[in-house]
């Protein structure tokens, strides 16, 4: 706009761009759980390849098949199955708060803004879903954590 | 500023714009700050005391205006009701608003913003025409039907909101939380029939669907105004009329016809007081 009346002048949009998701993140845990639904979503389109990859290797024959579970039947891999089952269980869980609240659910009604201003998302009802999305994303947790070590005491 | 005492003095980092260069550089400055100084006045102090040159915007002074708007040790604020002694730090870094076009040193250029608001139809639609263009009295509201959008109408166009969204910061087109709590505060009034032409414009990924419940803006909103709220109460009125629940809008009557509905319901309307103001009601 202001290029077209003066060509010396130089004007640029400040975007914030990806940089940007790192940051007003102290503000609300709304905005971490934003984030780390991000990085699980992507997370898990990789490892949904690397699946595909891996188990794809029983159209060569049960051997290779065979072989490439060889590989994978490894404590490291073990912790790395566990960190995605973290990511599976963390976007599944707040994906539910995330269906519910984006619907406009469990949210509550606008108030009369009277100071102090009233934020809605930390009001008691989408607070209590949170706080029990994360217990039951813990305790699926926790199964997870057993069921893999099991296999190694064994 | 003279005749206040100095309680300490703090540095003032400021991240400004140059047009001419179309690059950004840092100025320090060190600021006297007396008790109850605001961001805003050392922006004047600077101004008048040590660099002439700095371009900042103001007016009101006292959060109303909506136009001072500027991001202190990273967070968007209002710089006239932001106080320098509140932050509790000696060393304050000063930035222009993200996601606009800068022009010069913390001013940015909110004209996009402005046209995404104007997108929504910021304004009452009814029907009617000829009774909107040549109205006879108000419309009927009553205290709890404003309350359903009384919140949503505090915003002052600040920009603080769309310059801490992470959406903004990525999709230039997004309309942000400013103009999508603008079309939820239209679409709520009861004297509003325009909700499938709003609906229309916000049922895209640039729309509501663009937000992703990260809840920065209602966190860094300064008039309480919870965008977050209004863009998921504006999305449960989109999947209404997705699933075919919406409920057909009739917006409130104008005062007289009401008038003689007035039996049937228990409310109460004042009497007239205006001599002959009944005359030209029916
Ligand atoms: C357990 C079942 C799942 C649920 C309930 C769920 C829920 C959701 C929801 C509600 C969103 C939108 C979030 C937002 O509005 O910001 C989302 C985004 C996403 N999901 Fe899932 N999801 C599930 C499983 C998966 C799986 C298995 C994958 C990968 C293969 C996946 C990949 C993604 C990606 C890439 C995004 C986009 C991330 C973003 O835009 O921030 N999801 N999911
Ligand atoms: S709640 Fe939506 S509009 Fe508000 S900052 Fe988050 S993504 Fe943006
Ligand atoms: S919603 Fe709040 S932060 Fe956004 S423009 Fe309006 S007053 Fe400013
Ligand atoms: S100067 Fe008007 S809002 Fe700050």
């Amino acid at each position: 706009m202001f290029a077209k009346r003066d060509k010396k002048y130089k004007s640029k949009y400040n975007m914030a761009g990806t940089k940007g998701w790192l940051e007003n993140l102290k503000y609300n845990i709304e905005r971490y759980m934003y984030l780390l639904h991000r990085i699980t979503g992507v997370g898990l389109v990789l490892y949904l390849i690397l699946h595909i990859f891996v188990t794809s290797s029983r159209m060569y024959g049960v051997e290779a098949y065979e072989s490439a579970h060889g590989v994978i039947f490894n404590p490291i891999f073990d912790i790395g199955l566990f960190l995605v089952m973290a990511g599976v269980i963390f976007h599944g869980v707040n994906g539910l708060r995330l269906i519910l609240n984006e619907f406009g659910l469990l949210l509550g009604k606008p108030t009369k803004p009277v100071y102090p201003y009233r934020k809605v998302l930390k009001t008691q009802k989408p607070r209590t879903l949170l706080i029990s999305m994360i217990i039951i994303g813990l305790i699926l947790l926790l199964i997870v954590a057993y069921e893999l070590l099991l296999v190694w005491v064994w | 500023m003279s005749g206040k005492n100095a309680e300490k003095t703090i540095v003032m980092k400021i991240k400004r714009w140059d047009p001419d260069k179309g690059e950004f550089f840092i100025s320090t400055f060190e600021i006297p700050v007396y008790k109850g100084m605001t961001v805003l006045e050392a922006f004047t102090y600077i101004k008048e005391n040590l660099d002439h040159s700095l371009a900042y915007r103001g007016s009101c002074r006292m959060a109303t205006c909506g136009t001072c708007g500027v991001i202190v040790n990273g967070k968007p604020v209002l710089a006239c009701a932001t106080q320098i002694l509140h932050l509790n730090t000696d060393t304050i870094v000063v930035e222009p608003l993200k996601n606009l076009p800068l022009v010069r040193d913390l001013i940015v250029d909110h004209t996009v913003f402005f046209e995404k608001q104007k997108k929504i139809k910021p304004y009452l639609i009814r029907r009617n025409e000829e009774e909107y263009w040549d109205p006879v009295r108000e419309y009927i509201q009553t205290p709890e039907e404003h309350e359903e959008y009384m919140q949503f109408t505090y915003c002052l166009t600040c920009a603080l909101c769309y310059s801490a969204c992470p959406t903004s910061g990525t999709n230039m087109n997004y309309l942000g939380p400013q103009a999508l709590t603008n079309a939820y505060r239209f679409i709520a009034d009861s004297r509003d029939e325009g909700t499938l032409e709003r609906l229309e414009v916000v049922d895209s990924p640039d729309g509501c669907w663009g937000c992703h419940l990260a809840g920065s803006c209602s966190e860094v909103c300064p008039k309480g105004v919870d965008p977050a709220l209004a863009i998921q109460l504006l999305r449960k009125k989109l999947a209404e009329e997705v699933f075919g629940y919406l409920e057909y809008k009739e917006g409130a009557k104008l005062v007289h016809t009401l008038q003689v509905a007035e039996k049937k319901t228990t409310r109460t309307y004042p009497e007239f007081t205006v001599k002959g103001a009944k005359k030209d009601v029916l």
